[in-house]
């Protein structure tokens, strides 16, 4: 198949990364069949830098509940994200450092610097401003979600010409975009 | 592609990546079995997988034997160069990967970062933070920037500027895609201008096509994109500023443009800052029953005469 030998480049980390791994787990995360599966893997194993002893790719699968890689020559990391992978990924950490409401923008902040000493050149191609919201609204917002109150808000909708007053029992909050929505 | 020749390039993949110093052709065709009895077979076949190892992005270094020999080329595959580096992660950075992958709500892009997660930490990822977090959804053309971007390449489209009726085209050597107050923008080195420029994205009219060039201006290292976006505020600074007088709870699409907005028992007062009377002209007017305009004076004329014209086209009297 055109696509096998990409398969059994992805293939072959991924064991070694999951190690212990079913046949089954393998079939759900690459989208094939448990057949496909134990094919690719029977490749493996016949191939390797030297067809003399010990020259080939070595795992264990006799227990298809349970694949052992003992020897990856050399081949027991994924391969390096594209340039566009490498955008897509910081691109989304970029966004959600964005909302530290929603998440632990340190951690986030932290995990950009991870990838990108390991990666130099990856950088993320988007810029997020975040709708300003008035500290005092974000902190009645998070204090009645705690507590379990429910809140008066004057809110303007957009759609329809009123302002309205309205009494909510707010759950939570969530971003789309660059602003924050409050679900109730 | 036959198994047969899947086995020998995964031969050679395991051969060319294992080998320290670069090999001859020779040693190459004495290790990796399958290439053929005759010379000219293998000379076919091992330019052909050459070729289909760089097709998958492989690097396959070309280099010579020794420093005595520089003419006799050998090939490896730096293990550095292809693989990716160990990266170490807590548990909670795993689960912030998976939710900025999950972020994206356009398949393409969801799919590459899914793809990226996955090579940066590959172990199964069993409980995921839900945090519901929304990025780009039904936004067009984004893929497309990202994309162009990543490879370096310029990109062409047509586009309708905010005081435009007619549609010009751009060439642009895009650098970052930036979301402000709820829209898109491509920002860019607009090379017939020579300048910096940012296009909004749901003003390209049809596709933003990535062209087969290189980009011209690369993003200098220290572009302050703040400098744009602070710009555009300040340029608000310098509207002109409106005054319109509003029933209580009536008329929310000028609200929402308001930058202050002062409640009172028969009218509220909102402030709002325009550039161009088209901004806000058409949605005072068509709310005319429930506004007032109060400054500045050239503002309130131009909505009297629309409503005044409305008026008289539809025989409504004064």
């Amino acid at each position: 198949m055109a696509n096998d030998l990409e398969l059994l480049i992805r293939l072959l980390p991924w064991l070694v990364a999951n190690n212990g791994a079913s046949l089954s787990e393998v079939a759900k995360h690459f989208e094939i069949s448990e057949k496909h599966a134990l094919e690719l893997i029977g490749q493996l194993v016949v191939t390797g830098p030297s067809q003399a002893g010990g020259g080939l790719v070595d795992i264990d699968f006799e227990d298809s509940d349970s694949i052992f890689v003992s020897d990856a020559k050399a081949l027991d990391r994924p391969v390096k994200l594209s340039e566009f992978e490498a955008s897509t990924l910081l691109g989304g950490l970029h966004y959600l450092e964005q909302f530290p409401n929603l998440v632990d923008s340190e951690i986030v902040a932290g995990l950009i610097r991870k990838i990108q000493q390991a990666l130099p050149n990856a950088d993320s191609p988007i810029n997020v401003v975040a709708a300003p919201i008035l500290s005092s609204i974000s902190q009645v917002v998070a204090e009645a979600i705690s507590s379990k109150l429910s809140i008066e808000i004057k809110y303007a909708g957009v759609t329809k010409d009123d302002l309205s007053v309205r009494v909510i029992d707010p759950v939570k909050t969530y971003s789309q975009d660059d602003s924050i929505y409050l679900k109730s | 592609m036959a198994r047969a020749r899947t086995e020998r390039m995964l031969n050679l993949l395991f051969v060319l990546l294992n080998s320290r110093t670069p090999l001859t052709r020779e040693q190459i065709r004495e290790r990796v079995p399958g290439y053929g009895e005759s010379n000219e077979a293998f000379e076919r076949m091992f330019e052909r997988d050459k070729a289909a190892l760089r097709d998958l992005a492989i690097p396959v270094e070309t280099k010579p034997v020794d420093l005595f020999h520089d003419d006799v080329l050998g090939y490896r595959i730096d293990r550095s160069d292809w693989l990716m580096p160990e990266i170490t992660l807590t548990t909670q950075e795993r689960a912030y990967l998976s939710l900025a992958a999950s972020a994206w709500q356009n398949a393409q892009l969801s799919t590459a970062a899914k793809q990226a997660v996955s090579s940066v930490d590959a172990r199964e990822q069993n409980s995921d933070i839900s945090v519901p977090v929304s990025l780009a959804k039904g936004r067009r053309h984004i893929t497309e920037i990202l994309a162009a971007i990543a490879n370096g390449k310029t990109v062409a489209f047509e586009y309708v500027g905010l005081n435009q009726s007619e549609v010009v085209k751009r060439t642009i050597d895009p650098w970052r895609a930036l979301l402000h107050s709820g829209h898109w923008y491509l920002v860019g080195f607009d090379q017939e201008k020579g300048e910096v420029r940012t296009f909004r994205t749901d003003r390209i009219v049809g596709d933003l096509v990535e062209t087969k060039h290189d980009i011209l201006e690369s993003m200098p290292s220290d572009f302050d994109l703040s400098a744009i976006t602070e710009s555009w505020e300040h340029s608000e600074k310098d509207a002109t500023i409106a005054s319109v007088l509003v029933r209580p709870g009536r008329a929310a699409s000028l609200r929402v443009l308001a930058t202050s907005c002062e409640i009172g028992d028969e009218w509220d007062m909102l402030t709002i800052p325009y550039h161009h009377e088209s901004q806000l002209v058409g949605l005072i007017a068509s709310a005319c029953d429930v506004t007032r305009v109060k400054a500045p004076q050239s503002l309130h004329d131009s909505v009297s005469r629309v409503v005044t014209t409305t008026l008289s086209v539809h025989n409504y009297g004064k």
